[in-house]
């Protein structure tokens, strides 16, 4: 089965292919007319690959956690959120190589990919908390934290292509082959689109975990370091998605940008604050009742 | 070949030789009178009139002179004194020109994509009358491949050069996505605003406006292009409700001011506003550009992308013409190739012949009557491996020549010596 240096390596081969891609157009590297389609399409080939690898180690990854619990695990560790979040990038940038052949969108979305990548190497893969409990609810809190900050991470790449585009426009410098990006209108929209799908995703994430403890533990520590991160997360990005909307109204794109740019920075220390946190740690008083029931459960059957 | 292009010869000559469509058609009967056997393409347009001729006979067409004079008496020109504006080229030559005729790199603006149409068009409609044969099929056809190889293999047609072009489809393309729900303003219905219009309509601009000092004229326009006209007081509201502008007025100071314009932005609830000045003097006071969401592109920033695609277009010269003579060669090769073709595939049915009639003589004689059927076809078989053997080695030989010159004079032995028709 692959391991996640499988696709590792092969996102940065099409990070490299990328490079290639945009030093031909500066003039830098002067690529024959004939290899330029293949380019592409062997571009596109390895970073199918490494979907498909990708894929593969989450199918095994879910496979493993059926065969040594009783509950589907998936989005349950640090790892998992990691992975799972690379993985839908990979599939969004798949699908805009695909829709937009000649931007070269890549050059944003494939380090953030890689980082991501990286990320889930150096964070444990032990489930947090009791990872057979409140299963349903753990499942849609994880995916939608997932999608969210996915969707986070997408937006800031829009919004620094649009802030880029933006500056060469305004200075009268038009592409011409050097880095060719998607139209300011279509940065601009999927930057809006991505702000408010991943405000709604972390709305979601935050009702279905706040459930999530109530079905298991009967009750919600709303003073929970993950619960207080999550909610002012949540708060920002209603709050940006507004404030970008205003600006758009105004015509002030850039500023449009900046609130992705600023989004993403906010995900960012929230990740790395609620990471910090005993987040999804069982409270004590329900880890002594456990306790209690094995013994009584064990004494039972001696 | 013969032909005057805009290379050498001033336009005052090629008006006076050129050739309406009744005159082409004209220009074939004539031609067929005076030379019937041989087959002829004639390519005029707005930079060049050029009489292509060909033959399958060595000796079949006309003289590059009694060409000329035919192209002058057409036109009741003195020969002369036209004669010497006209480029002359023969064989390969003339081939090579088609070529680099039909791939845009010998036409004024390099690059440009009619003339390969024109080409075309050309040669159908001398097909379409009869005038082309063997020759010119081979020799257009392949001038399409050529077409093809350069439109694939270089960038020499990718970048546009006129500035409404680069206007629509370099420019307004980075800043939209589509055009069919933009608010358009056009402002003056010049020259260059009709053809902006074009390149508007063609990406799928609808919701297009145009206003100009002079209602009437802007309605023709509008009626034109089936978009609103608009009267030159709505300047203001319009302004505020578009996303793009094109201005072309013929204006001989700005007619929207740093101040003016204050006001509008102030009042616009809009996104992204990209204004393409494309007027001399500016429409606009180029300070407007620096209000946010605002890109003002002048004539000049345009001219400069213009400037930069036409030196793109001139960098793949080299590799076009590298082309250009690849095909050149390829095509004479084939030709040479078919004829060389042709003398083995004589000299082989006159063997064939020779062998049979030999055959039924020695099989008609009364000795041979008691021969058996068995026996008849080894003796046949041995015939066969007899001349077989005896044309081996000068048909390798001819196959194994690399060099056309060489097999030309070997093929030409072959014929002399054999006596082949």
């Amino acid at each position: 089965m692959p391991n996640a240096t499988c696709f590792l390596v092969a996102y940065s081969i099409v990070l490299v292919l990328e490079l290639l891609r945009w030093l031909d157009g500066t003039g830098r590297l002067s690529l024959p007319l004939a290899v330029k389609p293949w380019l592409s399409r062997i571009l596109l080939g390895v970073a199918a690959c490494g979907l498909f690898t990708h894929s593969l180690y989450l199918l095994d990854r879910i496979f493993l956690s059926a065969s040594t619990s009783s509950s589907l695990r998936l989005v349950s560790s640090w790892h998992d959120w990691a992975i799972v979040s690379a993985w839908a990038l990979a599939c969004s940038y798949i699908w805009l190589l695909l829709k937009r052949r000649e931007s070269l969108i890549g050059l944003f979305v494939l380090p953030l990919l890689l980082v991501l990548v990286g990320l889930s190497l150096a964070v444990p893969s032990e489930p947090l908390g009791d990872g057979n409990s409140a299963t349903l609810w753990r499942l849609v809190h994880g995916a939608s934290m997932t999608i969210g900050t996915m969707l986070v991470t997408l937006g800031f790449a829009m919004g620094i292509m649009y802030l880029i585009q933006a500056y060469r426009l305004k200075r009268k410098r038009p592409h011409q082959g050097v880095l060719r990006l998607p139209s300011l209108e279509y940065l601009q929209s999927f930057g809006s689109f991505c702000l408010l799908v991943s405000a709604t995703s972390i709305g979601f994430g935050l009702v279905s975990g706040v459930i999530m403890n109530l079905v298991r533990d009967g009750q919600v520590n709303w003073t929970d370091r993950g619960i207080l991160f999550s909610g002012g997360l949540f708060a920002w990005l209603v709050f940006a998605f507004w404030i970008q909307w205003q600006f758009a109204k105004r015509g002030k794109g850039a500023q449009t940008a900046w609130m992705n740019v600023l989004s993403f920075v906010i995900v960012a220390v929230a990740v790395l604050l609620v990471m910090s946190a005993p987040h999804g740690e069982v409270p004590a008083k329900r880890l002594d009742e456990n306790r209690q029931s094995e013994m009584n459960f064990d004494g039972g059957a001696n | 070949m013969v032909g005057c292009s805009h290379h050498s010869t001033p336009l005052a000559i090629r008006e006076l030789i050129s050739f309406s469509g009744e005159q082409v058609l004209a220009a074939f009967v004539e031609l067929r009178k005076r030379f019937a056997d041989c087959e002829f393409v004639l390519l005029n347009t707005c930079n060049r009139v050029e009489l292509y001729a060909g033959s399958q006979q060595p000796t079949g067409y006309p003289s590059l002179d009694q060409m000329v004079a035919f192209m002058t008496e057409f036109h009741r020109q003195p020969t002369e004194s036209f004669g010497r504006h006209f480029l002359k080229l023969e064989d390969q030559d003339a081939i090579e020109h088609l070529f680099t005729v039909a791939s845009s790199i010998d036409s004024i603006v390099v690059g440009e994509s009619q003339i390969a149409a024109q080409v075309h068009d050309a040669y159908s409609q001398a097909t379409k009358v009869g005038m082309t044969g063997p020759t010119m099929h081979a020799v257009f056809q392949h001038a399409n491949q050529v077409v093809k190889r350069v439109t694939n293999e270089t960038e020499i047609h990718r970048r546009r050069i006129s500035v409404p072009s680069v206007a629509v489809s370099e420019i307004a393309s980075e800043f939209f996505e589509r055009f069919d729900d933009k608010q358009i303003l056009v402002i003056g219905s010049g020259e260059m605003g009709v053809e902006t219009l074009q390149y508007l309509k063609g990406a799928g601009a609808s919701r297009v406006t145009i206003i100009n000092r002079s209602l009437e004229r802007a309605e023709k326009v509008a009626q034109q292009f089936s978009i609103k006209a608009a009267s030159w007081d709505k300047l203001d509201p319009l302004l505020i409700e578009s996303d793009l502008v094109v201005s072309t007025t013929g204006a001989d100071q700005a007619i929207v001011t740093e101040a003016r314009f204050r006001n509008i932005a102030t009042a616009r609830k809009k996104g992204t506003l990209l204004i393409l000045d494309l007027a001399v003097p500016r429409d606009f006071e180029a300070s407007i550009g620096h209000f946010p969401g605002v890109y003002l592109y002048s004539v000049d920033d345009l001219q400069i992308v213009c400037d930069r695609n036409k030196s793109f277009r001139e960098q793949q010269m080299p590799k076009a013409v590298r082309i250009v003579n690849e095909e050149v060669e390829r095509l004479l090769g084939d030709v040479k190739h078919r004829s060389s073709t042709a003398t083995i595939r004589a000299l082989r049915e006159q063997t064939d012949s020779i062998k049979q009639l030999e055959l039924d003589r020695l099989f008609g004689k009364q000795s041979m009557q008691d021969c058996s059927a068995e026996m008849q076809v080894e003796i046949a078989q041995a015939f066969d491996r007899l001349t077989n053997k005896l044309l081996h080695s000068p048909l390798q030989s001819i196959r194994d020549v690399a060099q056309t010159d060489q097999r030309d004079s070997l093929v030409s032995a072959l014929r002399k010596l054999f006596q082949l028709r």
